[in-house]
């Protein structure tokens, strides 16, 4: 999935994963061009920093190639290329009409990443009986109420996430007041209850980390219990839109109940993590 | 694979050849005997009939057959016979007397064979009238005669082998019919004609191959208006109003069919004399139905969406094309030199950066207890 | 389930189920004659009557809340009636978080006749928009909300129609027209820029934002006394009438001074005394027909300093068709036998005419019309004509055809026709333009990105470049 160019990506992109270490020396251009003259033409790779090629001279002397081969050819012009300081590997020379994309591609261009992950999720999540033409329409509803409605007065005892945009930045861009909304809403942790553990009839409270999709999905249902108890100002199908959004901007202003379904969750799952050395949970988690 | 019962019931089949006639076959022969074809069920009054004196023939007949002199004798003694019986059954008393003792005591000897061998045949069935679901009672709606026909006696085979020699044998007639009868249809072959211009109406028969077919008496003629000579404009406009739901406004073609006759013959006539009515109403100056216009609600009209002409790419349009996009790309590039070129993003980051012109730097969560602070910046926390 | 299981579960329901049994029984379920075998489903002859308000079978109320569900109960105090339409209805003109736009102008006098203007976006005065408001011309269906003040794009096809107006008013005639376009092309938003354009330059202005609201039975009706034909006035939707054309044309009529004398008004109104006056005197509904047609009277009276008029309606189809009001014989009423009705059909049929001058205005509608055949068949029939088509050759009315009304088209006989489309690539560059500088669309505004918007909103119909662009969830 290409990132979107927002604070989230920066964050990733600060991440730091590990890597295997690639020992194989970078080929010499030229020596990649003569082994590609010789060599199988489908076993040739234009990547030559990340593959290891076998030592090539004695093939060369076993099989000497005729040197009006079209593959010969090639490798000569390459070869006279990189004399020049042109690089004979560049995929705009090496024979594309249109040349290569630009990888990742840009997100609107990809027919299944046409949409923001968070935004795409939320609406899956508001569609009821199949009808996603309507939850689509009922998102961008949300997403315009968001746009119209004044900056978010913020509570500081229930601070959003670190690194969210100010407040009067939001409203300029709905998709990230949602995204704020239900990430910072968004539970860390669940219960998972056994049974048959801890005895006596009673279930064994274990804290489990979820998934980011994982949370989203549980904020944004607490969300929508929260919206299908409020009574709607008016009629019409742009009522359960507003009433959502209405909601979201609760969140962010630190009014909705919410918080406090996410605080209690949050506490049992620390009362609870004791539990996790339990001596029959061992091995099993 | 046959089980061991059933090779001996194979084995023992021959010997139980005696034929024997099941009780239910005589019950059910009637003395008056049945038609040899009859569409009417056997009614149950003559059964109920039956129950009174259906033994007393069988009485008479047992004494006829034990001593025939005895019943001559007897019969003689009758009154109310006729002279005419009278007198044969004592010509049949004399040819008894007559016979000699050797011969009588060989019909006794036959008599009592028979009598021995089909006496339990003779035995009257009766029927067990509080059986289960009455299952001995005679089936009144069954009219056949033929009792055991379905039974597979084991000396043919199968019915679905029979079909299949069917088939093959149809098959092997085709064949001999492609081969030796249908080259000489050739010599039926005629050249097509087109029809001439006074042959305006088209005819079509239906033939189902001399099988008999309700519908292949039905007769079909089409024609068109215009075709038909010395028709002026308003007769053939007469012409469509007459023929109603049976014009056809997009091939302009009248299309009528009659089946109501026994042979095509007579179909074939009747719609001749109807175009010939038709043509004479149409050109009867009376009333020419002016003010009527031409219903064709009858008639659906298909739109069929073609290609569009304009939509196919030409060298021209190419070169449009290009133009147009070259056009776009200059007026992109002044505008970018103009310095005209809006972008919504960057209209929105200057306008933030405009209205806080003050970038704060990361504050750690430690600091957060100062309110006015966390106004401004609540959301950094480490 | 194994057997055991089985047979418990048989003894432990059978108690509920002989229980159940009893009460259907008791009710009318199943009625007693039903045969005992039958592959049609039972009448429900005496089940369905409606039954005498009473003591109703317990088993019935079970079924009916089995049925519908449970509702939520929301707590809260339920709205009173009419507020949530007037939620739903409401209109919102301005959105603080929008940014405002750089170099947007507002709109004078005759800047909507200037062809220089053509593909420009122009803001509304705000006294106009105070009186538009009055006159209910915007509509909540449109995007006002979004930005910061209510702006709109001029069109090739604005500065076209405002033009004939202006030529119709150098000849003291009226321009009668009709807008007509698929849906969404902006048709509603082209009555909005005439009538802005009739407010800058004091034309007195009658508008009719919702043509269906007379004809659907909605509000209150009554017999014109002493018409012949019979004609039906609607009371209480005139006297809102004539407080929306004082409320939003009170400059102008204070100016003018009546030169009739009313005598069948219910209140004195003397000769030359102030319009606002006769305006003013409109209180009850009873009296709300008098005084508009005394009002109109006056205000087509040739010379004497009185203003153009121009006279519109919003949804045109809807007032082509048989109404839903009957008469006291239970006849269904025409349309065209409704006064008010009447009077736009008259000026825009041209039997009655505007002496000063002005225009009478119909906007077709798409989303919600009834299908008149009769209307179709005259504005093709005014389409061949303005494509230079013969007489002979104009679309004739179907044979045998039914539906077709004699009435509709001969009020659409002499009629323009102005049919509209996409707006034009410069002028969809030019907007949007606009929105990105309010900061609503977040993206680059180059000939791809507009060629794009223009070619997904079927050849830049308006409505569908905003559903594109702004009521979407991708940004």
């Amino acid at each position: 999935m290409p990132p979107r160019l927002n604070v989230w990506s920066a964050c990733r992109a600060l991440s730091i994963r590990t890597r295997p270490v690639t020992n194989a020396t970078p080929r010499p251009r030229a020596a990649a061009a003569l082994a590609r003259g010789l060599a199988d033409l489908s076993t040739t790779s234009h990547n030559s920093s990340n593959t290891n090629f076998p030592p090539m001279p004695q093939t060369t002397e076993s099989q000497p190639a005729e040197s009006s081969s079209p593959e010969n050819q090639m490798a000569l012009s390459q070869l006279t290329m990189a004399a020049y300081g042109v690089n004979p590997f560049d995929p705009a020379i090496e024979g594309h009409k249109f040349g290569l994309p630009e990888l990742p591609l840009p997100s609107p261009m990809h027919m299944k990443h046409r949409y923001d992950p968070v935004v795409l999720q939320i609406t899956k999540l508001l569609m009821r009986d199949g009808k996603l033409s309507k939850a689509q329409r009922d998102m961008a509803m949300i997403l315009n109420y968001l746009r119209t409605s004044p900056p978010p007065k913020l509570n500081p005892s229930r601070p959003l996430l670190p690194g969210a945009p100010p407040p009067s930045h939001l409203p300029f861009d709905p998709v990230m007041y949602l995204t704020v909304a239900i990430e910072s809403v968004a539970p860390l942790i669940r219960i998972r209850g056994y049974t048959g553990i801890a005895g006596g009839g009673h279930k064994l409270d274990v804290p489990a980390p979820l998934a980011a999709r994982q949370r989203r999905r549980i904020a944004m249902q607490w969300i929508l219990d929260v919206v299908a108890k409020k009574n709607s100002k008016g009629s019409g199908r742009g009522m359960f839109p507003s009433r959502v959004a209405e909601e979201i901007i609760a969140v962010v202003e630190g009014r909705s109940p919410v918080w406090d379904k996410r605080q209690m969750v949050h506490k049992v799952g620390t009362a609870a993590r004791a539990n996790l050395n339990h001596h029959k949970l061992i091995g099993k988690l | 694979m046959a089980s061991a019962a059933n090779t001996l019931r194979l084995c023992l089949r021959n010997r139980a050849q005696i034929p024997c006639i099941r009780p239910s076959v005589l019950k059910s022969q009637s003395p008056l005997g049945r038609r040899a074809l009859s569409t009417s069920a056997l009614r149950l009054a003559r059964e109920e009939k039956e129950d009174t004196s259906h033994l007393e023939p069988v009485f008479e007949f047992n004494k006829t057959w034990n001593s025939p002199g005895e019943f001559l004798k007897e019969h003689l003694r009758d009154e109310t016979i006729s002279p005419l019986e009278r007198q044969q059954a004592a010509e049949m008393l004399q040819t008894w007397e007559q016979q000699p003792e050797s011969k009588k005591r060989e019909i006794e000897q036959l008599r009592k064979d028979i009598v021995e061998k089909a006496g339990p045949l003779r035995r009257p069935v009766l029927i067990k009238r509080d059986s289960f679901w009455n299952a001995n009672e005679k089936d009144t709606d069954y009219v056949t005669n033929e009792f055991g026909e379905d039974d597979f006696e084991e000396d043919d085979i199968l019915s679905m082998g029979h079909g299949k020699l069917e088939e093959h044998r149809e098959a092997r007639e085709y064949a001999r019919l492609t081969v030796w009868e249908m080259p000489l249809l050739a010599k039926f072959a005629k050249p097509f004609v087109p029809p001439a211009d006074g042959e305006c109406l088209r005819f079509r028969y239906t033939s189902y191959l001399g099988e008999f077919h309700p519908a292949d008496r039905k007769v079909v003629v089409e024609f068109s208006p215009p075709d038909l000579p010395g028709l002026t404009r308003p007769q053939r406009r007469k012409l469509k109003l007459l023929a109603g739901p049976r014009y056809n406004p997009e091939k302009d073609i009248i299309k009528m069919s009659c089946e109501r006759f026994e042979h095509q013959a007579q179909n074939k006539r009747y719609l001749g004399d109807l175009v010939a009515k038709m043509i004479e109403t149409a050109k009867d100056p009376t009333d020419m139905f002016e003010d009527i216009p031409l219903d064709t609600r009858h008639h659906t009209f298909k739109a069929k969406p073609k290609f569009p002409k304009e939509w196919l790419m030409s060298e021209a349009r190419q070169q449009e094309i290009k133009a147009a996009r070259t056009n776009a790309m200059m007026l992109d590039e002044q505008r970018k030199t103009d310095g005209e070129m809006v972008d919504g993003v960057k209209v929105i980051t200057g306008a933030l950066s405009r209205a806080e012109p003050v970038v704060h730097e990361p504050v750690m969560a430690s600091r957060r207890s100062n309110p006015s602070r966390q106004q401004s910046r609540p959301q950094m926390r480490r | 389930m194994s057997a055991p299981n089985c047979l418990r579960g048989c003894l432990v329901q059978r108690p509920a189920g002989g229980a159940a049994a009893t009460l259907l029984r008791h009710s009318t379920v199943m009625p007693a004659t039903a045969a005992h075998f039958s592959t049609s489903t039972p009448l429900h002859g005496n089940m369905m009557k409606p039954q005498k308000p009473g003591p109703k079978s317990k088993v019935l109320l079970v079924a009916k809340q089995w049925k519908k569900g449970k509702v939520a109960d929301r707590g809260g105090k339920s709205p009173l009636p009419g507020e949530r339409k007037a939620f739903r209805k409401r209109i919102l003109l301005s959105n603080n978080n929008a940014l405002p736009v750089e170099g947007l102008t507002y709109i004078g006098p005759g800047d909507l006749l200037d062809h220089k203007n053509v593909g420009k976006v122009m803001s509304i005065p705000d006294a106009a928009v105070d009186q538009l408001r009055t006159a209910e011309v915007f509509k909540p269906t449109q995007t006002w909300s979004i930005f910061r003040k209510p702006s709109m794009l001029v069109r090739s096809e604005t500065v076209d129609l405002l033009n004939r107006m202006h030529t119709a008013l150098g000849k003291e005639k009226a321009l009668r027209l009709v807008i007509a376009g698929d849906r969404i092309t902006g048709k509603s938003m082209l009555l909005l820029q005439a009538i802005t354009h009739a407010y800058l330059n004091d034309y007195i202005v009658i508008h009719i934002p919702e043509a269906q609201e007379l004809s659907i039975g909605a509000t209150e009706y009554a017999p014109v006394p002493h018409s012949d034909p019979v004609q039906f006035m609607q009371p209480n939707y005139v006297l809102k009438l004539i407080q929306a054309i004082r409320k939003a044309n009170e400059k102008l009529l204070a100016k003018m001074t009546t030169i009739y004398s009313h005598p069948d008004l219910p209140q004195n109104i003397p000769v030359s005394s102030p319009l606002l006056a006769l305006a003013n005197s409109a209180k009850e509904p009873e009296s709300a027909w008098i005084v508009f047609r005394a009002l109109f009277q006056e205000l087509t009276v040739k010379g004497h300093g009185r203003p153009p008029i121009l006279f519109s309606l919003d949804g045109l189809a809807h007032i082509m068709k048989m109404s839903e009001y009957r008469t006291a014989a239970f006849e269904p009423i025409h349309s065209h036998d409704l006064a008010l009705v009447r009077l736009f059909t008259d000026c825009l049929s041209g039997a009655v005419s505007l002496p000063n001058g002005g225009a009478v205005l119909a906007a077709m509608t798409r989303g919600n019309a009834p299908r008149v055949p009769s209307l179709d068949l005259a504005l093709s029939r005014r389409a061949a004509e303005q494509a230079g088509r013969h007489k002979n050759q104009l679309p004739q009315r179907p044979a045998f055809a039914k539906d077709y009304d004699d009435r509709v088209e001969a009020v659409l006989q002499t009629v323009e026709l102005l049919q509209l489309q996409g707006v034009s690539k410069p002028e969809a560059r030019s907007l949007m333009e606009y929105w990105a500088a309010s900061g609503v669309l977040r993206s680059l505004i180059d000939e791809a990105t507009v060629s794009e918007k223009w070619t997904l909103a079927g050849n830049g119909i308006v409505g569908e470049m905003e559903r594109a662009a702004l009521l979407t969830s991708r940004f």
